[in-house]
C-alpha cells in the first residue's frame, strides 16, 4: 500500500535519513520504533509532503506522490496525526473535525463519519462546542485522531499517540489504534514506547540515526536481545 | 464644548475610526496568517484611490452613478490582484526566512508602490471626484451634519459584520483560521495553504480598497504618499486591539479615529503624543494588546 | 618622422580646444524638491530658474559665456540636500541656487557657508536661513515680515478685534510664521481668542476647526501651506465658518488650482505674497508675458522667486567681472534690482527689502491683487 525507497532527507546541511526504505501493507499496523531524533517523524513528514525528499521514491497505491504537495496527498487517502496533537486551539471541537473533512466534498458522508467520531469518542460529542485548546491532553489525541479520521483514509499515519499521557490513558489509545485499525484501516504508528508499539503491530522496523537498522515481525522484534537491551529495558 | 460641537466631533471620529478600523483589518489578518507585518497596506489604499481617480476622469467623461459604481469595483478588483502579486513576487519567496527580512521587504514594495504613483500621476496632491454623496443631512446650531460620515460608518459596520460572518461559519474562513494556528496542520487537512494567504490578502485589499474611496472623499484629495499616515495610524490601531485579533482591529481602529478626533479637539498639540503614548502603555499593561491572546512562540 | 610630428601636434591642439570649450560656461548649481510631498513648490523654482537661464543665455549669457545649469533634486531633506551640494560642488559650480524650503535650505547654507560659496535661496524664508555665512541671500521676504503684514492687514483692512490661529508646529516654515503673528498680533491689539495644531498630511482637520468655531473670532490666519488649505476649506464651511475671512501666507500660492471648480471656498480667503499677476512694473510685465508664452501658464510666486534668484546671481557674477567666490559676494551685497517681484536691495542680514501684495480670490476663483503693503 505505502512503499518508501531510498529515501535521503537533509535539513540543511544535516542528513537526517539515510536510504530508508519501507513498506506498509493493506490491512497492517507497522511501527517505527526508535530513539529521539533517529528521524521517525521525518519519515511522517516526508510521506505526507511536509519535508521534501532529496533523493528516494514514495509511492501509495502505487501512485507516486514523491513531489506531490501535502495538501494533495490527503486526497489520495492518507491522514497523518502529528506529533503533540496540532489540534487548532482556538477553534471548536466540532470546528477541528470538520477540518479534518476539508478536502471531501460529500456532504451526507461527512455527517455520518462526525457521527461515527463521536461513536468512538462519547467524550468529544459531550464537548464539541468547547475550544480545543481548554481540552485535556488525552482528549486532544481523541481530537486529533478522530480529525484525521474525517478525511476517510485508507492509511492512517500516527506520530508519537502516548506522549505525555497517563499510563492508563495510553493503554487506552493503544486500543483505539487497534479498534481504528480492526475496521480496516491500516495503520503507520512512530512510538517511543516501543513495548506498547510492538504489542499492537504486526510488523515493525527500528531506526538509528536516520538509517533502517532492523526490520521483522513485531514478535521477533520484541524477542530480539538488542532491541530489548535499547529499547524494551 | 458645545452640544453641536461634541456630536460632529463625535461622527467625525467614528468616521476615521471606520476608515482606520477597515485598513487595520488587513493588517491584522494578513499578521495573523503570514507573521508579517505588511507596511505596503497603507499603500494599497493610495493606489485605490488613485484607479477610481483614473476611472472617473480618464476612462469615463460623465460621472454617472454607473461610473461612479464602476470605477469603485475597478479599484476593489486591482488592489486585490495588486495585493496577491505583492505577496506572490516579493512575500512568498521569503516565507521561510527570516521575519525581519520580510519586514524590510515590506518598506520596500510600500516605497516602490509611492515612487510608482509619483511617476505615473507626479507628486503634486489632484482633487478626488465625489464619488458617495455628501448632502446636509440637517443642521444643528447652523453646523451641517453631512451624509458622508454616516453612509462610511455604516458600509464599515456592514463590512465588518460580513468578515466576521465569513471568517467563522464559511469553510474558506474556517481554513483562514486554520492556517493561521497552525499552517503545517493545515496542510494535513488538505488546505491549500498558498491560496488560503492569497485570499486573506484579497479580503484585506478589498477592505483597503472600499477604505480609500471613504477616506479619499473625506480629504478630497489624492496624493502619492497619502497612505502613509493612515496606514501607521491603522497599524497602530491594529497593535493596540491585538494583532492577529480580527474584532481587536476594529476596536483599535474605533478608539484610535475617536481619540485623535477629540484629542484634536481639546489639545491639537499633543495629538500624536497622545496617540502613540496610548500604543506604549497598552502594550506594557497588555503586551499582545486589548483583545489578543498571549501566544507563546513556538521553538 | 614629420607627418607623425604633425599628427601629434594637431592631436593636443585637438585636445586643448575641446577642453578650452569645457570650461567655456559658466557653470551654476541648482538644489530643489523636485519630487516628494514639497515638489509643488521646487518644480515652480525650477521652472522659473530654467525661464531666466534661458532669457540670461538668449542675451550673450553672463561674462560672455553660456550659463550651464545643473539641477539636483533634495527631496525637501536637509541630510538629502547637503549630500545633493556636495554632488554640486564636484561638478565645480560657481554658486548655488536653492535650496527651496527651509529645513533643506538651512542645512545646505550650513556648508555653503564653510567655503564662501556664493548661494541664494529663492523661497526659504525662516530668519536664521541667512544666519551662517555673509556669502548667503535669499530673493523671497521674510517670515516675521509677511506674518506681521498680515496681523496689521486683519486688522487695518478687515476691521478684526480676535483671531483664530491654525498652525503647524512640525513645519520651520509655518512655526516661523505663527511666532511672528502672534508677536505683532499682541503689539497692535489683535486678541487670539484660540490656537490650534494642524500637521501637514492629516485628513480631519474638523475637530480643531469645531474649537477655532465656538471661539467665534472675527478672521482665521492659517500658518498652513496651500494643500493642507485645500483639504480644511471645506470643513471649515462645515464647522460654518463659511463667513470668516480667512488670511495666510505665501504657502497659499496654487490653492486656487487645488480647489477646481470649488470656487466659492476662496471667497473670504486672502494670504500675503511678494508677486501679483495685477503689478504694473516692466520687468514684472515682460516676465509675465514671456513665461507665459513659453510655458502655456501665466506664472505663480514661486515661479517668479525662481525667476528672480537666478537673475540676481546672474547679474551679481556680471557685476563682478569674474567667479571668483569673494567678488561674486561682494556684488550680490550691492545689488540694486528691479525684478518680478518688485524692487530689491538686500539689508545687513541679507534679506530682501520689498513690497508685500495681498492677494485675493474673484468669483471665477482667479488670483486677484487686493492691497500693496509699502516697506
Amino acid at each position: 500500500m505505502l512503499k518508501v525507497e531510498g529515501l535521503n532527507v537533509f535539513y540543511g546541511a544535516i542528513h537526517a535519513l539515510h536510504d530508508v526504505s519501507f513498506e506498509v501493507k493493506q490491512g497492517e499496523i507497522v511501527t517505527l520504533i526508535g530513539a529521539n531524533g533517529a528521524g521517525k517523524t521525518t519519515i511522517l513528514h516526508t510521506v505526507s509532503g511536509l519535508v521534501r525528499a532529496k533523493s528516494g521514491k514514495i509511492s501509495f497505491q502505487d501512485q507516486n506522490i514523491t513531489t506531490t504537495e501535502a495538501h494533495v496527498i490527503l486526497k489520495h487517502g492518507l491522514a497523518h496525526v502529528p506529533e503533540g496533537r496540532r489540534v487548532f486551539s482556538q477553534m471548536s471541537v466540532q470546528e477541528n473535525l470538520l477540518m479534518g473533512a476539508y478536502a471531501r466534498k460529500d456532504k451526507d458522508g461527512i455527517a455520518e463519519d462526525l457521527e461515527k467520531v463521536y461513536m468512538r469518542f462519547p467524550r468529544l460529542r459531550e464537548r464539541y462546542r468547547q475550544m480545543a485548546g481548554t481540552l485535556s491532553g488525552g482528549e486532544q489525541q481523541m481530537l486529533a485522531t478522530g480529525r484525521a479520521l474525517m478525511s476517510r483514509p485508507s492509511l492512517l499515519m500516527m506520530d508519537e499517540p502516548s506522549m505525555g499521557l497517563s499510563p492508563i490513558l495510553v493503554g487506552e489509545v493503544f486500543e483505539i489504534i487497534r479498534s481504528i485499525n480492526a475496521s480496516g484501516t491500516t495503520v503507520l504508528l512512530v512510538e517511543q514506547n516501543a513495548a506498547m508499539a510492538l504489542s499492537i503491530a504486526n510488523r515493525a522496523y527500528v531506526l538509528e540515526t536516520g538509517r533502517i537498522v532492523k526490520e521483522g515481525s513485531a514478535d521477533a522484534l520484541m524477542h530480539d536481545d538488542d532491541v530489548r537491551r535499547a529499547y524494551l529495558g | 464644548m458645545k452640544p453641536a460641537t461634541f456630536l460632529i466631533t463625535l461622527i467625525n471620529g467614528l468616521q476615521l475610526g471606520s476608515v482606520y478600523a477597515l485598513i487595520a483589518l488587513g493588517y491584522t489578518m494578513v499578521y495573523g496568517i503570514v507573521k508579517l507585518i505588511n507596511f505596503a497596506h497603507g499603500d494599497i489604499l493610495m493606489v485605490g484611490s488613485y484607479v477610481v481617480l483614473f476611472m472617473l476622469t480618464t476612462v469615463f467623461a460623465a460621472q454617472t452613478l454607473l461610473a461612479k459604481v464602476i470605477a469603485v469595483a475597478a479599484a476593489i478588483v486591482f488592489c486585490v490582484m495588486l495585493g496577491i502579486v505583492i505577496d506572490r513576487v516579493a512575500y512568498k519567496p521569503l516565507r521561510s526566512a527570516p521575519r525581519i527580512s520580510a519586514l524590510i521587504t515590506a518598506i520596500g514594495v510600500s516605497l516602490a508602490l509611492q515612487i510608482i504613483a509619483q511617476l505615473i500621476f507626479g507628486s503634486e496632491q489632484i482633487k478626488f471626484p465625489q464619488v458617495i454623496l455628501n448632502e446636509t443631512l440637517f443642521k444643528i446650531d447652523k453646523k451641517p451634519v453631512k451624509s458622508l460620515p454616516i453612509i462610511t460608518c455604516c458600509v464599515s459596520v456592514v463590512l465588518m459584520i460580513a468578515l466576521n460572518l465569513f471568517v467563522n461559519k464559511t469553510k474558506p474562513g474556517r481554513a483562514m483560521r486554520a492556517v493561521s494556528e497552525d499552517m503545517g496542520a493545515a496542510r494535513l487537512m488538505g488546505i491549500n495553504v498558498n491560496n488560503t494567504i492569497s485570499l486573506t490578502f484579497a479580503i484585506g485589499c478589498t477592505l483597503a480598497a472600499v477604505g480609500s474611496v471613504f477616506y479619499a472623499q473625506k480629504v478630497g484629495y489624492v496624493k502619492p504618499l497619502m497612505g502613509s499616515l493612515p496606514g501607521i495610524k491603522a497599524f497602530i490601531a491594529a497593535v493596540f486591539g491585538g494583532i492577529g485579533s480580527i474584532p481587536g482591529a476594529v476596536l483599535g481602529g474605533f478608539v484610535i479615529g475617536m481619540l485623535e478626533t477629540f484629542v484634536n479637539y481639546f489639545a491639537s498639540q499633543y495629538v500624536d503624543a497622545v496617540v502613540y503614548g496610548l500604543l506604549i502603555v497598552v502594550l506594557l499593561v497588555r503586551p499582545a494588546g486589548m483583545l489578543g491572546k498571549a501566544v507563546r512562540e513556538k521553538v | 618622422m614629420k607627418k607623425i610630428l604633425v599628427a601629434a601636434l594637431a592631436l593636443v591642439m585637438l585636445m586643448t580646444a575641446c577642453c578650452a570649450m569645457a570650461e567655456d560656461t559658466v557653470k551654476i548649481g541648482g538644489l530643489s524638491p523636485l519630487t516628494g510631498s514639497v515638489a509643488v513648490y521646487g518644480l515652480a523654482v525650477q521652472a522659473g530658474v530654467d525661464y531666466a537661464v534661458e532669457e540670461i543665455n538668449a542675451n550673450g549669457g553672463v561674462l560672455g559665456k553660456p550659463v550651464e545649469f545643473i539641477w539636483r533634486d533634495d527631496q525637501g531633506d536637509p541630510a538629502y540636500a547637503v549630500s545633493m551640494y556636495n554632488q554640486l560642488v564636484g561638478e565645480n559650480i560657481v554658486a548655488l541656487v536653492g535650496a527651496v524650503t527651509t529645513a533643506p535650505t538651512i542645512a545646505v547654507f550650513n556648508e555653503a557657508a564653510k567655503t564662501g560659496m556664493p548661494a541664494i535661496t529663492a523661497s526659504a524664508s525662516a530668519y536664521e536661513v541667512t544666519d551662517p555665512g555673509n556669502n548667503l541671500f535669499r530673493a523671497c521676504f521674510l517670515d516675521p515680515y509677511q506674518a506681521g503684514i498680515a496681523a496689521q492687514f486683519c486688522v487695518d483692512t478687515l476691521g478684526a478685534k480676535t483671531v483664530g490661529i491654525i498652525y503647524d508646529n512640525a513645519n520651520d516654515y509655518t512655526l516661523g510664521l505663527y511666532d511672528a503673528f502672534v508677536a505683532k498680533a499682541a503689539e497692535i491689539g489683535l486678541e487670539v481668542v484660540a490656537t490650534e495644531v494642524g500637521v501637514a498630511g492629516q485628513a480631519d482637520y474638523s475637530a480643531q476647526i469645531g474649537k477655532i468655531a465656538d471661539a467665534e473670532p472675527d478672521v482665521i490666519y492659517a500658518a498652513e501651506y496651500a494643500q493642507e488649505l485645500a483639504v480644511m476649506l471645506p470643513q471649515m464651511f462645515d464647522a460654518g465658518l463659511d463667513e470668516t475671512p480667512l488670511v495666510g501666507p505665501d504657502g497659499f500660492s496654487g490653492v486656487d488650482s487645488q480647489v477646481g471648480s470649488d470656487v466659492e471656498l476662496l471667497a473670504n480667503c486672502y494670504y500675503t505674497s511678494a508677486f501679483s499677476l495685477d503689478s504694473t512694473g516692466e520687468v514684472v510685465k515682460s516676465f509675465i508675458e514671456g513665461f507665459t508664452a513659453k510655458t502655456g501658464a501665466a506664472p505663480t510666486l514661486f515661479n517668479a522667486l525662481g525667476y528672480d534668484a537666478m537673475k540676481i546671481m546672474a547679474a551679481a557674477i556680471e557685476a563682478a567681472g569674474s567667479t571668483e567666490k569673494e567678488a561674486i559676494v561682494a556684488a550680490l551685497d550691492a545689488t540694486d534690482i528691479e525684478g518680478a517681484t518688485g524692487h530689491m536691495t538686500f539689508d545687513d542680514h541679507n534679506d530682501p527689502i520689498k513690497s508685500v501684495f495681498v492677494i485675493s480670490f474673484d468669483e471665477e476663483g482667479k488670483e486677484q491683487l487686493e492691497t500693496v503693503v509699502e516697506p
